[in-house]
């Protein structure tokens, strides 16, 4: 079953990882467009005059720069060294346009800023060692002096160094936007706000799934779906960090990695609530595989952050896919349900690779949370029914079995018997009446239980037969084979059987014998039951009247060992016997 | 007075057969007792009696189903048993009284007392609505709702019913009378009629009184019974 399993997901996988890498060859840009605004902000990809080393007349316009090398943007820039200068120009519109007077970056490099050679801003200290850097702020917007907004073209001058880029690769990319100077803080805070949206639902679900895990019911899938929400939560915040925050540029690596360290987790709990709520069987080899793919992923990720992130999500998604399809085989309850969120994530997932951090997040993550939430919550609802009414089948059962025993047959019968001796022979009245009261006492003991030992249970047969001895002037007796031990059945179970097999008429001053036979192993036990044939009374064989009888004797054995008994009943030679088996006693 | 007494447990049946020679000194002429009804039904056939005392849930088996064929007899059953749950159906098909156990030599006394003065004495929930008729060999069910009069035919009674039926019933007159309602009167030695259907009485010469019912039927009035039976009717 695993095996076949995971060659499933490793076919799935394969296909997916090659759409997903052609999707993601280039690291999405940052910068969000689709803003009809005039001001929108519109990435740059200017041709870069790059040259290494120090020198400040490298900023003035006028200062020639033929000879230096010259970079695109996909070629990126040097990191781990420092000190170079980037120049390059920008372009000012004519009015009416409207201005575009800030001009964000964003780059894993300390940096001065020099528009037509006058210095700008500072991102952090350039440094020509390591030592003497200080990173600056991975984001900066930066208003662009009005007297440098003329139309025409502007130098734009960098003097930085990337000793700390933090990132394994050897390049690294220079992210610029140039528009509005509000327009580009605008943007920054939209791209922030979808997180906070999930951050808010995610703490919310967290807080009410772990209240009912402490309070209702302690599941551990419930306990798993709340570490999500709150991982989920988590990993947005970091998302968000970016944009509603700031952050020193050699934090951005760390961060991109934990990032994808809580999509990893948060992969992993979802599939290990599936597992959980489903209860599967191996779920340690499950999870072992999970994280033995995972792990490998991110070892061959080749430092692609959003990449490894989708790929992460996508093989916990497969996974839990896997663990779905075979519950819905094995017709779990809200199985469907999980499935179908599962479904909708991997959609969104193949639909919007680029978005499953950001705009999809709340599907690719939340359909299956949200799907789950529904399973759990259909199953707490059926586990609700299913405990009333095994309630109200106790208390049933418990009035049925004292309605039994004060039944009118029983006691008046008794009591009249009682008046007829009382008088002529005290003795035995007395006898009759402690016998009686012996009776009641146990009865009202125990029918509230809904398991009683079993010697308890054979001296309450002993206590009856002793009534209907003296009743009927007939030497009942009870004998019984086979240890007792520590075993536990529903009371009045043998009670029952006996009163059953009393049915049948015997010879004053004869002695007739009950037999239970009591055989035991840790995994079960049996129980016989022989009332003996007596006098026919006219019924055929010697059947004893079913009915409620037997019917509590099914309901009880029902309720304390569900569906792990047998009952048979049947003539022989002695007279009625009945067998009845309980597997598996030692579950609670 | 023969009475037979059907019970299961041995000092019941003690206590029964004491008590009731204590009730029917004088005119009690035998007492039988039988453990299973299979039992005294065998007996009944060779030894017919007046009385049955009847516990309904012999072995522990529900009597019920033995009660329809049980009151079809010619004799009066009188249940006694533990259950009274089955009082109300018990009366319903014609019993002449229905003792709970526990019970005294009282209340015994005051069901044997029913033999005379009938179920009129009693509430109106404790008479027949049914009457069991043996007919080849099972047990048919007449409601008394359906008799307009019953007729004494020895030591047999006749039930005429609404439809125009007959059925014969292997109760005496007498012994009919004590199990039907209110409004049935004895008219005649031979005549018990539903007071409802008496349209009218006719005076003969030679107190010679009849009395009409709705169906046309015309039924001799005894002398004595005559002014009592106006009376009741007026």
């Amino acid at each position: 079953m695993v095996p076949r399993c995971v060659l499933l997901l490793l076919v799935a996988w394969a296909v997916l990882h090659a759409s997903a890498a052609t999707e993601t060859q280039h690291p999405p840009v940052r910068v969000q467009l689709g803003l009809e605004s005039p001001s929108a902000p519109v990435p740059r990809f200017p041709i870069l005059r790059f040259r290494r080393g120090d020198d400040p007349r490298w900023a003035a316009p006028d200062h020639d720069d033929s000879a230096w090398e010259t970079r695109g943007y996909a070629e990126g820039l040097p990191a781990h060294t420092g000190v170079y200068w980037v120049r390059f120009t920008l372009d000012q519109a004519r009015p009416p346009s409207p201005l575009r007077d800030g001009l964000a970056i964003g780059v894993v490099a300390s940096y001065d800023l020099f528009i037509d050679g006058q210095l700008i801003a500072s991102s952090g200290v350039v440094g020509a060692d390591r030592e003497s850097e200080v990173p600056g702020r991975l984001d900066n917007i930066i208003r662009i002096p009005d007297a440098l907004l003329t139309p025409g073209e502007h130098l734009v001058a960098l003097r930085m160094s990337a000793w700390r880029s933090g990132f394994k690769a050897d390049t690294l990319r220079l992210n610029l936007a140039i528009g509005g100077y509000r327009a580009l803080i605008e943007r920054r805070v939209e791209q922030g706000s979808v997180s906070v949206v999930v951050i808010g639902a995610g703490l919310a679900l967290a807080v009410v799934l772990g209240v009912l895990w402490w309070l209702v019911e302690r599941r551990r899938a419930l306990l798993l779906l709340a570490a999500a929400a709150l991982v989920a939560a988590v990993m947005q915040a970091l998302q968000a960090w970016r944009y509603l925050g700031a952050y020193p540029f050699d934090w951005h690596r760390p961060r991109l990695s934990a990032i994808a360290m809580s999509v990893a987790i948060l992969g992993g709990l979802i599939v290990a609530a599936l597992l959980e709520f489903f209860e599967m069987r191996r779920r340690t080899l499950w999870l072992a595989t999970l994280g033995a793919g995972m792990a490998a992923i991110w070892v061959l990720s080749g430092g692609w952050y959003h990449r490894l992130s989708l790929q992460l999500m996508t093989l916990a998604l497969l996974f839990a896919l896997a663990i779905t399809v075979l519950a819905v085989r094995r017709d779990r309850t809200g199985a469907r349900f999980i499935l179908a969120g599962i479904l909708v994530s991997l959609g969104a997932l193949m639909a919007e690779p680029a978005e499953i951090l950001e705009r999809s997040f709340i599907l690719t993550f939340g359909a299956p949370i949200l799907g789950c939430v529904t399973a759990v919550s259909l199953n707490l609802r059926n586990e609700r029914r299913a405990a009333r009414r095994a309630q109200i089948t106790a208390a049933r059962l418990e009035i049925e079995l004292l309605r039994k025993q004060i039944q009118p047959h029983f006691v008046m019968n008794t009591l009249t018997t009682i008046l007829e001796v009382v008088e002529h022979d005290p003795k035995a009245a007395v006898s009759l009446i402690e016998a009686l009261a012996e009776e009641f006492r146990a009865l009202a003991h125990v029918s509230s239980e809904r398991r009683i030992p079993l010697t308890q249970e054979l001296d309450l047969c002993r206590t009856h037969l002793r009534i209907m001895s003296l009743r009927k002037d007939v030497r009942y007796t009870l004998h019984v084979e086979g240890e007792t031990l520590d075993l536990e059945v529903p009371p009045a179970l043998l009670l029952t059987l006996v009163e059953n097999g009393l049915t049948h008429a015997a010879a004053r001053g004869q002695s007739v014998e009950f037999r239970v036979a009591i055989t035991a192993s840790p995994e079960r036990f049996r129980l016989v039951v022989t009332a003996p044939a007596g006098t026919p009374t006219g019924r055929a064989g010697g059947a004893p009247p079913e009915g409620t009888g037997l019917r509590y004797v099914r309901a009880r054995l029902e309720e304390s060992f569900p569906g792990r008994w047998t009952l048979e009943a049947g003539a022989v030679p002695e007279g009625w016997r009945t067998v009845i088996e309980v597997k598996e006693t030692r579950r609670p | 007075m023969k009475v037979m007494i059907v019970e299961d447990e041995p000092l019941i049946a003690q206590r029964l057969e004491r008590m009731c020679r204590e009730i029917l000194t004088g005119t009690l002429e035998s007492v039988r007792t039988a453990e299973t009804f299979e039992g005294a039904r065998a007996a009944l056939l060779e030894h017919p009696v007046d009385v049955l005392l009847l516990d309904l849930n012999l072995h522990g088996h529900d009597g019920m189903d033995l009660l329809q064929s049980v009151v079809a007899g010619a004799f009066h059953t009188i249940i006694v048993s533990a259950n009274i749950d089955q009082a109300l159906r018990a009366f319903e098909y014609g019993v002449l009284d229905f003792v709970p156990k526990p019970f005294t030599r009282e209340r015994l006394a005051s069901a044997f007392a029913r033999l005379g003065a009938g179920a009129r004495g009693g509430p109106p929930s404790q008479t027949a609505r049914y009457l069991a008729v043996r007919k080849h060999g099972r047990v048919e069910v007449v409601p008394v709702d359906d008799v307009v009069h019953v007729q004494g035919a020895g030591n047999y009674a006749e039930l005429v019913l609404r439809d125009g039926r007959r059925e014969l019933h292997d109760k005496t007159l007498e012994r009919i009378a004590a199990l039907l309602p209110p409004d049935f009167e004895r008219i005649h030695k031979s005549h018990l009629v539903r007071l409802s259907e008496i349209v009218a009485l006719h005076a003969h010469e030679g107190s010679q009184y009849e009395a009409e019912l709705r169906d046309g039927t015309i039924l001799p009035v005894g002398r004595t019974r005559y002014k009592e039976l106006r009376a009741r009717l007026s």
